[in-house]
C-alpha cells in the first residue's frame, strides 16, 4: 500500500487535534470506508439490519455492504417477497444462500437464483414448482452444493423428470446434491441414464425417497457402466460418489450388493426403508446380504434403520451371524446406526464394537435383546465413543449404563424409552466431563437423578426428561442448583410431567440461565404463572426479556385464554416458535398473529424448531463437523479459483 | 538469533524485534529494503501502547503461515509435524508445498486463530486503535482479525446495543423512522430503532 494512500486513509480522522485515546468512537468517521465494508461484509443478515438501523450513514454502508456478502443465511424465519427481495440486490459475489422459502413462491426464484451461487440451501419449498430446478440448472453452473426440501408439497404444484435432467445437465460442478423430495414424480425411461450426465465430481447425495423400480435401474446402469461391455468406453457413472442417503421401499440384499459393487469409493451409507406389507424372502435383508456391506473396505459410516412407521415389522432375517460376518469386514467404520434388527443378541452387538478400533458413533434403536452385557468390558477396549443413542432398548439397566459411562468422550447419550433406566444411570453419567446431550425420555429418573445432574460436571446443552413421570418440581429446582449446568443449558423438554407445577418453572426463571428452547407440553399442572414467569425472564448482562426462541406449552391443563397478553409486546423478544393449544381462543390466535407474523405458531400438537429432529438418519444434535463461519471462510479462503482436483 | 529491527513509536518509545516478526507489516519491509544506515524506523502515527499490542501478535505470527495461505501452500518446515528441515536458505525443494489434508497443520491454524479471538477479544477502542495500525502498518493477517473482533461486537445486537457500543446517535428523520419501522421489523418482537 503506498504511502500517501496510507496518509489519505488516517486523514479522514485526523481532524485538526486527534487524541490517541479519546472517545467518541463514531465509527463512521474514523475509520476508512474500505475498512468498514469488510466488517460489514462479514456480518449475517440479522445482524447487518440491525446495524442499518442505528444511524444514517451506517444505514448507507450497510445497505451498500448487501451488494458484496459473500454469504446470506437467513433460517430464523419466513421471510415474504417483499421484506426478502430488498435484502438481495445484484451480486456478483454472493456465494452461499440459506433460507425458508415457507412465504416464497415462484415469483421469487428470479431474484433468489443467480449465477455466482456456489452454495445453495433452500428450506420448505412447498410453494415452489419443478421450475426451481429447472432454473437452478439453468443458472447456477458453478453450484457446489444443492440442498432443499418439501418441493411443491402446495396443492396444484408439481415437478416433473424434465426439472431433474435441466438440473443434473446443467450444474456440472455439483458435488453434494440433497433433494429431500418423493423421487417418483421424476419417474421416466431415461431415468436411470440422465444420471450418466451429472457431474463427474458428485460426492454426496441424499434423496427423499425412491420407489425400488427406479432405483434398481439407476443401480445397474452404475454398475453396468463399471464394466462396459461395448467397445466404445463410455464414461462410468457417480465416480466420485462417496456419501449415499436413501429412503427405500424394502432394503434387500440385492440392493446392497449393487449398492456395494456401484460404489467403490463410498465411505458413508444411509438406508432407510418403511415396509408397508411383510417383506418376502427374496426382497428382504438377511445375513448373506450384510457379508457384502464394505466389500471395498472404505465404509466409515453405516446406517441400516427399518422404521416401524407403517407396521410392527423389523429384519427378521437377520441374526446375530448376520452381524458376526459383518464385523469381519468393518472395522474402518467410524459410526454405525442400526435400528429394527430385533432378533440380534449381545453376541452380535459385542462382535460390532469389539472388531471397530475407531468406532466413534452408535447408534442402536428397537434393540430389543440389547442388554447391559454390551457394555460390561468397554474399558477394556480403547474405544473412545463419543455419540451413543440406544433407543427402546428395554432390557438396557442401569449397569449398562454405568458401564458406558467409563467411556469419558461421551459427548451425545440419547436413552430414550430405555424404562429401566433410572438414578443409578444419572449418577454415573453426571461424571462425564463432555457431555452436552442427554436425553432420558420415558425413563424411570426420579428427582434425585436431577439432584446428581444438578452437582455433576456435565456441562449439559440439551436435556430431555420427557415422560419421566416421577419427576417433580422439587428435582427441576435442584437441576439448577448452581452447578455446571446452568451455564450450560440452552435446551429442555419437560413435556408430559404430571407432577410439574409452575415452581418449576419459577425455579428456572430465578437462576437465570440462558435458555432457548423450553418444551412443557403436556403437562396438566402447567399455567398462567409459568408463562409470566418466563415473560419477565431477565438474563445477566444483556436487555431484558427472555432469551428464549422456542416455547412449547400445547395442552398445558391450566393455561388460559390469560396467557395471550404475555406474547404481546414487548415481550419474548426473540421467540421464534410457539405451541399453544389453538381450542383456547381463536381470536386470540388471530390478534398475536397479527402482532407478530413472523412468529410461527403451531396449535395442533405440532413439534416445533428446527432442532428437534427425529429424523433417523440424523443424529439429534449438531455434528462435530459441522465447522463455525469463521472456519469455514478460512478454509476457502479468498481466491476464486478453487482448486479441486484430488 | 536473527537480524534486528529498532521501531520507535510515535510517543518516542524504542523497541527492538526480529526481522521476521517486524517484516509482517509491509510497509515496515518496504522502509527497511531502503538503505538505511542505522537501521531505526519511526512510527509516527502509532503510539507505544498500540505499538507493543501489535507486535505481541505479530511475535505469535512470526513463524507460522498467513491464515490466509491454502493448506496445500504451507512449506514443509512451518509444518509442526515435519520438524527441522528449516536448514539454511530456503531452496525451492525444501519450500515445497506439502499435502492439503495435513492434519498436523490444519490443527496448528487452527490454534492461532483461536488466539487471535481471544486477542481482539477486546474493548471497542482498542480494536479501533488495531484496525488503525493495521491498516497503516499493512499486517494482512491482524487487518483480517480485528475486522473479525468488530464485526462480533456487532453481531447479534439490537440497534439500540450497537449505537452504544460504537457511540453513535440516531439521526434518522421521522419519515426515516417509519421507513425502518416497517424494513426492519422482522428483527425482534418488538421492534424499536
Amino acid at each position: 500500500m503506498a504511502d500517501e494512500e496510507v496518509g489519505t486513509a488516517l486523514e479522514l480522522g485526523d481532524q485538526g487535534a486527534h487524541p490517541p485515546d479519546s472517545s467518541p468512537l463514531a465509527l463512521e468517521h474514523y475509520l476508512p470506508f474500505a475498512i468498514l465494508a469488510s466488517i460489514l461484509s462479514r456480518l449475517d443478515p440479522r445482524s447487518l439490519c440491525s446495524a442499518a438501523a442505528t444511524c444514517r450513514s451506517l444505514r448507507g454502508a450497510a445497505c451498500h455492504a448487501l451488494s458484496f456478502v459473500p454469504s446470506f443465511n437467513l433460517l430464523e424465519i419466513a421471510p415474504t417477497a417483499d421484506l426478502l427481495e430488498p435484502l438481495l440486490p445484484p451480486n456478483p459475489y454472493l456465494k452461499s444462500l440459506k433460507l425458508d422459502c415457507s412465504r416464497l413462491d415462484d415469483s421469487s426464484i428470479r431474484f433468489l437464483i443467480r449465477p455466482s451461487l456456489q452454495d445453495l440451501c433452500l428450506h420448505n419449498c412447498e410453494n415452489l414448482s419443478g421450475r426451481l430446478l429447472a432454473e437452478i440448472g439453468g443458472k447456477c453452473r458453478d453450484l457446489r452444493s444443492l440442498s432443499l426440501s418439501s418441493l411443491a408439497e402446495r396443492r396444484g404444484l408439481s415437478f416433473v423428470f424434465a426439472d431433474l435432467e435441466e438440473l443434473l445437465t446443467g450444474c456440472s460442478q455439483l458435488e453434494t446434491l440433497t433433494l429431500a423430495l418423493d423421487f417418483s414424480s421424476f419417474d421416466h425411461p431415461n431415468f436411470g441414464q440422465v444420471w450418466a450426465n451429472a457431474s463427474v465430481v458428485l460426492s454426496c447425495l441424499e434423496i427423499g425417497y425412491i420407489p425400488m423400480t427406479m432405483l434398481m435401474e439407476l443401480l445397474s446402469a452404475t454398475v453396468k457402466s463399471l464394466h462396459p461391455s461395448s467397445p466404445v468406453k463410455k464414461p462410468s457413472m457417480f465416480p466420485s460418489l462417496q456419501m449415499l442417503c436413501l429412503s427405500v421401499d424394502y432394503i434387500t440384499d440385492h440392493l446392497v450388493g449393487f449398492i456395494s459393487k456401484g460404489f467403490p469409493l463410498l465411505s458413508s451409507l444411509d438406508l432407510q426403508d418403511a415396509p408397508i406389507m411383510e417383506p418376502i424372502l427374496t426382497s428382504d435383508l438377511t445375513n448373506a446380504g450384510l457379508q457384502q456391506i464394505n466389500s471395498h473396505g472404505k465404509l466409515k459410516h453405516i446406517s441400516l434403520l427399518r422404521s416401524q412407521e407403517f407396521m410392527f415389522t423389523y429384519f427378521r432375517r437377520v441374526n446375530d451371524v448376520g452381524f458376526l460376518l459383518m464385523s469381519d469386514g468393518c472395522s474402518t467404520l467410524e459410526s454405525i446406526c442400526l435400528g429394527g434388527f430385533c432378533r440380534v443378541t449381545d453376541t452380535g452387538f459385542r462382535a460390532i464394537i469389539h472388531s471397530c478400533a475407531n468406532l466413534r458413533k452408535f447408534r442402536v434403536s428397537h434393540g430389543s435383546q440389547l442388554t447391559d452385557l454390551v457394555f460390561h468390558d468397554i474399558s477394556a477396549t480403547s474405544l473412545l465413543l463419543t455419540h451413543v443413542s440406544l433407543r427402546w432398548c428395554n432390557l438396557l439397566s442401569n449397569l449398562g449404563v454405568v458401564g458406558l459411562s467409563d467411556n469419558k468422550q461421551l459427548t451425545v447419550l440419547d436413552l430414550r424409552d430405555c424404562r429401566n433406566l433410572g438414578d443409578e444411570a444419572v449418577k454415573a453419567l453426571s461424571y462425564l466431563p463432555k457431555l452436552q446431550v442427554l436425553l432420558l425420555d420415558g425413563s424411570d429418573t426420579t428427582d434425585k437423578g436431577l439432584s446428581y445432574l444438578g452437582n455433576g460436571s456435565c456441562p449439559l446443552f440439551s436435556l430431555s426428561l420427557r415422560g419421566c413421570r416421577r419427576i417433580t418440581s422439587n428435582g427441576i429446582s435442584s437441576l439448577f442448583g448452581g452447578g455446571s449446568v446452568n451455564q450450560s443449558l440452552q435446551v429442555l423438554d419437560l413435556s408430559r410431567l404430571p407432577n410439574l407445577t409452575d415452581e418449576a418453572i419459577l425455579a428456572l426463571a430465578k437462576s437465570r440461565i440462558q435458555i432457548v428452547e423450553l418444551r412443557i407440553r403436556g403437562c396438566p399442572n402447567i399455567g398462567d404463572v409459568s408463562v409470566m414467569a418466563l415473560a419477565s425472564m431477565q438474563i445477566e448482562g444483556s436487555s431484558p426479556g427472555s432469551s428464549l426462541c422456542v416455547l412449547d406449552v400445547y395442552e398445558c391443563g391450566l393455561i388460559t385464554p390469560l396467557a395471550f397478553r404475555w406474547f404481546k409486546r414487548p415481550y419474548f423478544p426473540s421467540l421464534r416458535w410457539l405451541g399453544m393449544s389453538g381450542s383456547l381462543n381463536r381470536d386470540m390466535v388471530d390478534a398475536l398473529l397479527r402482532t407478530r407474523p413472523f412468529l410461527r405458531l403451531a396449535c395442533r400438537g405440532e413439534e416445533l424448531g428446527m432442532t428437534f429432529l427425529d429424523n433417523a438418519s440424523r443424529w439429534y444434535s449438531n455434528e462435530e463437523e459441522e465447522m463455525d463461519e469463521l472456519e469455514k471462510w478460512l478454509l476457502e479462503g479468498e481466491d476464486e479459483m478453487e482448486d479441486d482436483s484430488n | 538469533m536473527g537480524k534486528t529491527i529498532k521501531l520507535i513509536s510515535g510517543d518516542g518509545e524504542m523497541f527492538e524485534v526480529e526481522e521476521a516478526v517486524a517484516f509482517q507489516s509491509n510497509i515496515i519491509k518496504s522502509l527497511a529494503d531502503e538503505d538505511n544506515a542505522d537501521d531505526c524506523i519511526p512510527l509516527p502515527r502509532v503510539d507505544s501502547q498500540i505499538l507493543s499490542k501489535v507486535l505481541e501478535f505479530c511475535r505469535k505470527h512470526a513463524n507460522s503461515p498467513s491464515v490466509h495461505t491454502k493448506f496445500a501452500a504451507i512449506p514443509s518446515e512451518l509444518c509442526p509435524k515435519h520438524d527441522g528441515s528449516a536448514a539454511g536458505a530456503s531452496s525451492s525443494e525444501s519450500s515445497s508445498a506439502h499435502s492439503e489434508t495435513c492434519r498436523a497443520c490444519y490443527d496448528a491454524v487452527m490454534k492461532l486463530v483461536q488466539w487471535d479471538l481471544e486477542f481482539v477479544k477486546v474493548d471497542l477502542d482498542l480494536i479501533h486503535h488495531l484496525l488503525k495500525a493495521a491498516n497503516y502498518l499493512d499486517i494482512e493477517d491482524l487487518m483480517f482479525m480485528a475486522v473479525e473482533g468488530a464485526a462480533n461486537a456487532i453481531r447479534g445486537n439490537n440497534p439500540e446495543e450497537i449505537r452504544k457500543l460504537f457511540d453513535l446517535e440516531n439521526d434518522f428523520t421521522p419519515e426515516e423512522e417509519k421507513e425502518i419501522l416497517k424494513e426492519y421489523s422482522w428483527l425482534d418482537d418488538p421492534f424499536e430503532p
